[in-house]
């Protein structure tokens, strides 16, 4: 009996715990990037690049810190630029990237206490929206103005996922992925202006 | 039996600690913050930026709710604010440690609260003063202050403090250097 007792606790906390972790999926609406969609320049010059994470337009340190590598790996791994640093450069060339996140399910918090109490039976669909703008500033020429929108789909419980959406093995992959697209995209679209 | 009471005792008592202190993330320069200061005429040098006298230890005192938060420069908020001027400046070009102009600050107001369960809010005060040598060039009060969305549950609402008590200095600092004083004064010869 005692066994039987330990197995149903085991089950309850599995269910419990299933139901708070989120599944996500990253939205297939922004054409995909990559690095074979780069032009390359004949004499890449040096940048300053500053990037910021933001809440609902307000600046996360936190998610800053967290992101910051694999944009900055990005636009190095372009080849765009010969130099890529957060200091100002010599030619006074500078790009930032700002990516704010906006909720675009309203009450998520709510939905996903709902899950909860329900112990994932009820399930919900929560979107994460992504406003990225870039601009490229040089000496001499107008900003270059780059700006998208992305989204991510979390699945909290029992509900379907997302028609056409491949789930994502972790948060992690998910924002990965997430920001290689968008990251992908400015190296793209930047690759095609005459100011570079 | 007791083993399991011992464990569960041990989770919740980590699980307790460690939200109750978190180290705030580094700052990072702000690209609102540094499209202001690049319009900044010269380079400046930081010097020291301190808590004001005898009230160190309630300045330095920042949380929310039963998070404590800490500063990871030399465990002083003071230091944090000094190191956010400098990384703002050293990002629009601005920063010369050698400069004679130096700007250094006094922390008066250092307030952060998650206590609503709908609204939160912050409340930063500095006075900055720039000097060349014995000249002083500029010498005021800035102040910031913050409002956001909050949540009764503390996962949510301590977090979001702290994000929110960084952008609030990102907020002071650019309250700083698109003052007209300021500007007037760190274009003085």
């Amino acid at each position: 009996m005692k066994r039987v007792s330990r197995l149903l606790a085991l089950v309850f906390v599995g269910v419990l715990l299933s139901a708070c972790v989120p599944t996500m999926y990253v939205d297939q609406t922004l054409p995909p990037a990559s690095k074979a969609d780069v032009a390359m320049k004949a004499t890449p010059q040096p940048i300053q690049l500053l990037y910021e994470f933001q809440t609902r337009g307000s600046a996360n340190a936190r998610a800053t810190e967290s992101t910051r590598e694999r944009v900055f790996n990005v636009v190095k791994d372009s080849g765009l630029f010969s130099t890529v640093s957060a200091e100002p450069q010599a030619n006074q060339h500078r790009l930032t990237v700002v990516i704010n996140n906006v909720p675009i399910t309203q009450d998520a918090v709510s939905k996903g206490v709902g899950v909860g109490l329900t112990f994932g039976l009820v399930g919900a669909v929560v979107t994460d929206g992504y406003d990225c703008k870039a601009v490229l500033t040089v000496p001499g020429a107008q900003p270059v103005t780059l700006e998208y929108k992305h989204a991510i789909h979390s699945t909290l419980g029992n509900t379907a996922p997302p028609a056409g959406l491949t789930p994502e093995p972790s948060p992690r992959d998910a924002v990965t992925k997430l920001l290689n697209q968008l990251m992908w995209s400015i190296m793209r679209d930047l690759s095609k202006s005459d100011v570079l | 039996m007791n083993k399991m009471r011992s464990l569960l005792l041990i989770l919740g008592l980590s699980g307790f600690l460690g939200a109750c202190t978190t180290v705030a993330p580094p700052y990072a320069a702000s690209v609102a913050n540094v499209d202001v200061t690049a319009k900044l005429a010269g380079p400046i040098a930081v010097g020291k930026f301190e808590f004001e006298k005898g009230r160190e230890a309630e300045l330095n005192s920042v949380g929310a709710r039963a998070g404590v938060f800490v500063s990871p420069i030399n465990n002083s908020f003071a230091d944090y604010f000094g190191d956010a001027v400098t990384k703002d400046l050293k990002a629009a070009g601005k920063f010369d440690a050698s400069s004679p102009r130096v700007l250094t600050g006094v922390l008066v107001k250092n307030y952060l609260t998650a206590a609503g369960t709908q609204v939160n809010e912050s409340d930063l005060q500095v006075r900055f003063r720039l000097a060349q040598g014995r000249n002083t060039l500029y010498d005021k009060l800035i102040q910031a202050q913050n409002q956001w969305e909050s949540s009764f549950m503390g996962a949510i609402a301590i977090p979001r403090a702290l994000d929110n008590y960084v952008a609030t200095i990102q907020k002071l600092i650019n309250n700083l250097f698109s003052d007209p004083d300021f500007i007037r004064a760190s274009a003085v010869k």
